[in-house]
């Protein structure tokens, strides 16, 4: 496994974005806690994929989870920073030597994609130009609040990106396609054979898989917008 | 978030010099425990002009009073949006996601708006005759209403009451009324989701007045946690207490009613401090006391913004050691960064500095320590949104806007660039009422300068 070619994937975005749940489905990633300071409360799941060029591995960095319990058993008795790397503002050892990125968000609330913008810009100042996907999760459930053409934010800054669902598998594997060829440097790298997943907990009918994907189509026809001649 | 600015701060700006404030307060300490919290807070005399619109009349300082809270501006203003609107928290239906350069909402132009407040998401206005408007996201109910949430439409079940000041956080929206009671709608979310409203409410769609709590005379509201301060000088707090925000204990087994339910803090001092205000930040909070000479901070201090000189966690009040004399006026936290206002209408600045929202160029990634802005002077306001600030100043016979921080979005209408120092909006021709900083949003309060 040693001579796979290897590269750091900073996993981020607001919570419950989905993210632990996402990387989770890839069944060969079992993943190591890091217990460095600078690393405390982070997972890293070395997932692996098959290409016409051979075997690739995303060696993913995620916040690890903290439960409610754990939350209140640390607001009444310590005072110690594990926990307060959730709250946005991870730290830059989180960052550094990040090769690729997914910024994730939940496209039923619309609350977790008002930081977007920001966790892009913490992104960019600590690993600059690197190859990074917008992934917009649980687009299996029926009351979708953040529409296809709200998200404009990854075509101002060249990002690629992709309507997931973790629970159904949905175009999980396609960021890592996006980022493969990036790092590779080879459009024509494809995935030969499909990760081990997790089973599909909920399924995506085709008849909504095509309505979403013309919708997110038509709104990247969508010019973006110019200004009023009323504005000041 | 939605500490807007305060344009009762203006009004005293223009008549005294800044350092009257405190002479101010202290005959007043003798005598009214409600003018005192006044002088720094919500409640202001009641002008006479606004007699008519009050719904009680001036108080008396006699327990029994009823308590009558003006609102902080009567001036009527011009509403302006810029900055991101891809939630319809610009106001200008479901097809603009943005703008670069401020729009007038015109549905405003003949509703007298005298106070404007951003959420993350959202927005609220107030009018002179004490009625909202709400418009934005509408997830979890934040607007208080039903219909298109990114047009503006009146908040619903508040037509008996005149509502002087609101608070908006994420998806929490707070209203406190002339008589000093409080309404809140929407919910508090924590890190897995929904939390909760109330105990045994998810989510309230339509305003519901807190129990048990009365004489509240201000309110603010961060992320997901809210805070009361009541004419007696308590200061209530609920929420979600995540990062310590809640300044209280939590009772691990009951920890959504234990969160959810008000409760006052206590302070462990050599004698008993009475708070007058208090600020959020999204996730932290800080109290006023001592007539603005105390101020004690709890909560998430990832970045230093609990202005303790380090970056502990602190879910009991700590004091700040402050680096300057006068009293502080106003306070007003972002994401992971906090601003204060004193009296000297000097500006400090402690958090999070790595997207210039502490307005320092020589911030770096963060300052612990109540750090001075020199490069503003003669402030009467502030407001801090996501990862920027806005400031009233005083100049030249006018009242100017200025704004700092992270700009990608639109939000310091300075074609969508991030400022490292404070930069003057560009609103031709007009003075600023009032302004507040939404996450990635500006909203403002202007009248041309001709009226």
């Amino acid at each position: 496994m040693a001579d796979i070619p290897t590269f750091k994937l900073v996993l981020v975005g607001g919570d419950p974005a989905g993210k632990t749940t996402f990387v989770k489905r890839h069944l060969t990633g079992e993943f190591e806690k890091k217990s460095s300071p600078t690393t405390l409360g982070v997972e890293v799941h070395p997932l692996t994929f098959h290409t016409n060029f051979g075997a690739i591995c995303f060696n993913t960095w995620d916040t690890a989870s903290l439960t409610i319990a754990a939350a209140a058993a640390r607001a009444a008795a310590s005072r110690s920073l594990q926990g307060q790397e959730k709250f946005g503002g991870l730290r830059d050892g989180y960052y550094i030597q990040g090769q690729c990125a997914i910024i994730m968000f939940d496209v039923t609330s619309r609350i977790t994609y008002k930081n977007v913008p920001n966790w892009h810009r913490d992104l960019v100042r600590v690993c600059e130009n690197i190859p990074i996907v917008l992934c917009g999760n649980k687009v299996d459930i029926k009351e979708r609040k953040v529409k296809a053409k709200a998200i404009t934010f990854h075509r101002k800054k060249n990002l690629q990106y992709y309507d997931i669902s973790a629970k159904s598998n949905y175009n999980f594997e396609k960021p890592f396609l996006w980022l493969a060829r990036k790092l590779i440097g080879n459009p024509n790298l494809d995935f030969v054979a499909a990760p081990a997943l997790a089973p599909a907990e909920v399924t995506i009918d085709a008849a909504t898989i095509a309505q979403m994907e013309n919708e997110m189509q038509e709104a990247s026809a969508i010019p973006l917008p110019a200004e009023d001649d009323d504005d000041l | 978030m939605g500490k807007q600015t305060r344009s009762q701060a203006q009004a005293k700006a223009r008549t005294s010099p800044p350092t009257a404030a405190a002479a101010d307060s202290k005959p007043a300490k003798k005598t009214s425990p409600l003018r005192r919290s006044q002088s720094a807070s919500t409640a202001k005399d009641v002008d006479a002009a606004d007699m008519d619109l009050m719904p009680s009349s001036q108080q008396s300082h006699q327990s029994k009073a009823k308590l009558s809270l003006a609102p902080r501006n009567t001036e009527p203003g011009e509403v302006w949006v810029v900055g991101s609107g891809d939630c319809g928290q610009l106001g200008f239906g479901t097809d603009v996601l943005e703008k670069e350069r401020p729009g007038r909402l015109k549905y405003f132009d003949d509703k007298e708006v005298v106070d404007v407040v951003a959420g993350g998401l959202h927005n609220i206005v107030i009018t002179r005759n004490g009625k909202l408007y709400s418009w934005g996201c509408n997830d979890q109910k934040a607007l208080g209403r039903e219909g298109e949430e990114t047009e503006p439409g009146p908040v619903e079940g508040l037509d008996h009451e005149f509502i002087v000041n609101v608070a908006c956080g994420d998806s929490i929206s707070v209203a406190l009324t002339a008589t000093g009671f409080v309404y809140a709608w929407g919910t508090f979310r924590d890190n897995n989701g929904i939390f909760g409203f109330a105990p045994g409410i998810k989510v309230q769609d339509r305003p519901r007045k807190i129990e048990d709590l009365k004489n509240v005379v201000h309110i603010s509201a961060g992320a997901n946690h809210v805070v009361a301060v009541t004419l007696d000088g308590k200061a209530y707090t609920w929420g979600v207490g995540e990062q310590g925000q809640l300044g209280r204990k939590i009772i691990s087994r009951h920890i959504v009613d234990s969160s959810l339910t008000p409760r006052s803090i206590n302070f462990r001092s050599s004698r008993r401090v009475r708070f007058h205000n208090a600020f959020c930040g999204a996730y932290h909070t800080i109290l006023i006391g001592e007539q603005g000479k105390m101020m004690c901070s709890f909560g998430l201090n990832n970045f230093g913004q609990l202005g303790q000189g380090d970056t502990d966690e602190y879910d009991n009040p700590q004091a700040i050691d402050v680096p300057f004399s006068s009293g502080v006026v106003q306070v007003a936290g972002g994401e992971h960064h906090t601003i204060a206002l004193t009296e000297k209408m000097q500006v400090y600045a402690f958090g999070r500095g790595d997207s210039g929202q502490l307005g320092l160029l020589d911030a770096g990634t963060a300052v612990s320590t109540p750090t001075r802005l020199e490069s503003i002077e003669n402030v009467v306001s502030i407001s801090a949104g996501g990862s920027f600030c806005l400031a009233i100043v005083s100049e030249n016979d006018t009242n100017s806007l200025y704004g700092w921080g992270y700009g990608e979005m639109g939000q310091l209408a300075n074609d969508s660039q991030d400022a490292p120092e404070p930069e003057k909006f560009e609103i031709k021709g007009r003075h600023v009422i009032a302004a507040s900083a939404g996450g990635q949003h500006t909203i403002m309060l202007l009248r041309p300068k001709s009226e």
